[in-house]
């Protein structure tokens, strides 16, 4: 079974300002809609924990990483939908923040899926899961970007 | 200096050349590759002084890449950057001759407190 344990503030924070190099403080989540949804899993191949995000977190955390302007994020938050190289950034930061789920456990633990949108397949199934388990959220303000909310699950 | 930056992240490897960058090393000319199998082929080609190298990677992972470039003689200096934190993993990748291992998500201080002492 997993023994994955929730992160602090502090720690997402850290991780974000980790990944981007700028600026990043907490402040409270903002309430949104899950747009992203990635799995993570041990090598048992058993689901530990999720972690999830709105449209505008994984485009203005995605366009950060590669120091895309923030206008950029935001026409793809109008559309509705993250686009390509966006997505691609957000599947490298999810793989990133393994360690957000990881703790201090020893047990390998892996990005093994990462869905987006509710149109996608088992996105509501997941959602439930997330929604379900030991979740909780993060949110925090990226200089620049704007506020962006992250939540954390853990089965 | 000569660098050779293995991901199969485009956008990591943005990253690491541009913090690269950020570091004491000075100017570098950098060349990548996508997986171990295309390392394989760019040290060959282009002779790196240094290697970066994600861990996880389709084709051929960085463990395979440097267990590979080990049995083949090569001394290139070796450090790798990925997400996994494990003891086990650094132990192995330590054991295997990488001369460093940093954790993503990774600041220039960090890459050049253990890159310096290899290139100097």
């Amino acid at each position: 079974m997993s023994t994955a344990v929730l992160p602090s503030s502090k720690d997402v924070t850290e991780m974000v300002h980790g990944l981007l190099g700028v600026d990043v403080k907490e402040v409270p989540a903002p309430e949104t809609d899950i747009y992203s949804i990635a799995e993570f899993t041990n090598n048992a191949g058993e689901v530990v924990g999720y972690l999830a995000c709105d449209l505008g977190t994984g485009c203005r955390l995605s366009a950060g990483l590669t120091m895309v302007p923030p206008g950029a994020a935001e026409d793809a938050i109008s559309s509705g939908q993250i686009t390509e190289s966006l997505s691609q950034n957000l599947d490298e930061i999810f793989n990133i923040c393994v360690n957000l789920i990881r703790g201090d456990s020893d047990q390998h633990v892996g990005l093994h899926e990462v869905i987006h949108g509710s149109a996608a397949e088992s996105f509501a199934a997941r959602k439930d899961a997330i929604e379900s388990g030991d979740a909780q959220s993060f949110g925090f303000e990226i200089a620049r970007y704007g506020v962006c909310k992250l939540i954390v699950s853990c089965c | 200096m000569k660098v050779l930056i293995v991901d199969d992240s485009r956008a990591m490897r943005m990253i690491v050349k541009r913090t690269l960058g950020q570091t004491d090393v000075g100017k570098c000319d950098v060349v990548e590759a996508e997986n171990g199998a295309q390392g394989l082929e760019q040290v060959e080609a282009e002779k790196p002084d240094f290697v970066l190298c994600d861990w996880n990677m389709p084709e051929m992972s960085g463990i395979e890449f440097l267990q590979k470039l080990r049995e083949s003689g090569s001394t290139v200096t070796f450090g790798f950057i990925t997400s996994e934190s494990g003891e086990n993993v650094k132990e192995l990748a330590m054991e295997t001759g990488a001369q460093f291992i940093v954790t993503k998500p990774f600041t220039a201080q960090a890459l050049n407190a253990v890159l310096m002492p290899c290139v100097a």
